[in-house]
């Protein structure tokens, strides 16, 4: 007989709620369906299941908890977070799926700081003031819709999370489209709940990040520990790398000592130039992955495979599948596959096209994409090298509407949410700019020198350096602003960040 | 999902919530199985007896 401690009136209602909640019972009706598709076993949907059901169970343990303050402020959070012993993001984090229920109205309040005038735009978590709204959880209607709303505004980023997660196998996401088989789909609505183009608590996100970086550098590049200047003296890597060739390099010192057992990286699809996922393995694979690519890539759609299972994983991507992966991690909803992430290893990305509008800027230079050799955005222009040897440009002012209309919204051009963040812009030409987030990226490149794999500099000693880098992540955040407000205007649907 | 499977699942999650699972139990007695169901309550009532009481309701 099991002992039945802690147990209480309030216990026993929160239960009661969690178990009523939508959510836990469209995975509970489902439940035959999502076995039969086999994506996950018996035993890891019961994680999933038990683990959302202790989710919702703390989110409305904390909801009836505020209702009964008549005061709530930051100070209240934490100190249920104290009583439940449970992280203060975390806390945070439910607060805002209740305020996407419409369950509470949230004023944050800003903490000014000195001598600089878009206070507004510092994010920065000084106080709220939280008011429970007068519905009845057992009123609520189901928020989460499919993630086809978001496919349809033309919010979706492709990251490809959905499509890895989906427990019925009915969504896809191609050259940056997502398509959903709705006769399959559960309602479930996980893949509204890792999209990070549906709602992204980005305040929690930084704040995750920020609890050990020493800059935090808000309003341009995000938080971080130490900036560098790098290039790898991996001989094979530098003679097939963008720049600097320091992500290669991370994912060959990983292999290397057994840090992790697989990467997620992009190659080179049989068509070229359309690049397409892949689960390097070895070191030959890093090689097919080396070099940029500027068509949108679901990198993140491999997460599901089976082979994953109990494997340690880095993954590298564009600033969104890292906001995706770590607005997962704080959600935690026991996605094997999403745990097993070990590394995120992030790159700038001001932003990416879709292959057609390649084709139409290849069009534009007068250049056969199929002799094309690299591509490069350098200086305000976009450069196609050719196999010959020459070389074609085109300034990128002429070439942006044919961006994604998703990378217009976006607000991240360095990977705020990664480990590690890598990219060219402020770095001399065959040098990466290296931004470090967390104590791992810092261990990881800190053994990258010790091992002697890369050549290191400080930012400040190079040209252009950190000012550059500040000036193009700033002018991303205004566009992206701009455009958000823009389409609010519109009625459109847009990312709730 | 039948009712048999959504109660062992009840039962699952009562389990992982600390909460007892002795406390549901599905029994199937046809109209004229009396003596089952007479049985299905005693059992369902020695079990409950056995646990300790449910906290009372006092809203505030």
């Amino acid at each position: 007989m099991s002992s039945e401690e802690n147990f209480s009136w309030e216990f026993l209602k929160n239960v009661a709620e969690a178990l009523d909640s939508y959510r836990i019972r469209a995975l509970i009706d489902a439940k035959q369906d999502i076995l039969d598709v086999g994506i996950y076993d018996e035993s890891q949907y019961e994680t999933i299941l038990f683990k959302m059901f202790d989710d919702e169970r703390l989110k409305y343990s904390l909801f009836n908890f505020l209702k009964n303050n008549s005061h709530n402020n930051f100070d209240v959070i934490t100190q249920f977070s104290k009583k439940n012993s449970i992280d203060v993001y975390k806390i945070l984090s439910l607060l805002e799926l209740l305020k996407n229920e419409k369950l509470v109205i949230i004023e944050e309040l800003y903490d000014k700081i000195e001598g600089d005038e878009n206070t507004a735009d510092k994010l920065i978590f000084k106080d709220m003031i939280i008011k429970p709204t007068e519905n009845q959880i057992s009123e609520l209607k189901p928020i989460y819709e499919p993630v086809k709303v978001i496919f349809n505004s033309n919010n979706c980023s492709g990251c490809g999370l959905c499509a890895a997660i989906c427990p019925v196998n009915c969504l896809q996401i191609y050259n940056g489209l997502g398509k959903i088989d709705e006769d399959k789909c559960i309602r479930c609505g996980l893949c509204y709940y890792v999209c990070p183009r549906t709602y992204l608590p980005v305040k929690v996100l930084n704040m995750v990040q920020e609890n050990i970086a020493e800059i935090k550098d808000y309003t341009k590049v995000g938080p971080y520990l130490e900036a560098y200047s790098a290039r790898t003296k991996i001989k094979h890597i530098s003679e097939v790398c963008q720049d600097g060739g320091i992500s290669s390099t991370c994912i060959h010192y990983l292999l290397d000592k057994n840090k992790i057992d697989f990467a997620i990286g992009a190659k080179m699809s049989n068509t070229l130039w359309r690049p397409e996922p892949l689960l390097i393995k070895n070191k030959e694979d890093i090689i097919s992955t080396a070099g940029t690519k500027y068509v949108n890539n679901p990198n993140l759609q491999l997460l599901n495979q089976n082979e994953l299972k109990d494997k340690k994983i880095a993954v590298v991507g564009v600033p969104c599948q890292m906001q995706a992966l770590l607005k997962s991690k704080i959600y935690d909803i026991g996605f094997p596959s999403i745990n097993n992430v070990e590394y995120r290893i992030g790159i700038f990305c001001m932003e990416s096209f879709s292959y057609e509008s390649l084709l139409k800027i290849c069009e534009k230079m007068i250049v056969d994409i199929k002799n094309a050799n690299k591509m490069d955005i350098n200086k305000g222009k976009f450069f196609i090298y050719t196999k010959n040897g020459d070389e074609f440009n085109v300034p990128i002012k002429e070439i942006s509407h044919l961006a994604r209309e998703d990378c217009e919204i976006c607000y991240d051009l360095t990977s705020e949410s990664a480990d590690i963040s890598i990219g060219s812009i402020g770095s001399p030409s065959g040098w990466n700019t290296v931004l470090i987030r967390t104590e791992k990226g810092k261990i990881l490149y800190n053994e990258l020198i010790k091992n002697n794999l890369i050549e290191s500099k400080s930012i400040g000693d190079v040209k252009p350096g950190l000012p550059m880098l500040q000036k193009i992540a700033g002018s991303k955040k205004t566009k992206s602003k701009k455009h958000i407000n823009s389409k609010l205007e519109e009625n459109k649907r847009v990312p709730n960040y | 999902m039948n009712t048999y499977e959504h109660v062992l699942i009840l039962k699952k999650f009562l389990k992982h919530a600390g909460i007892s699972e002795n406390r549901i139990q599905q029994y199937f007695c046809s109209a004229a199985e009396v003596e089952k169901f007479i049985k299905s309550v005693e059992d369902i009532t020695k079990r409950i007896q056995a646990l300790p009481p449910i906290p009372k309701f006092n809203p505030r």
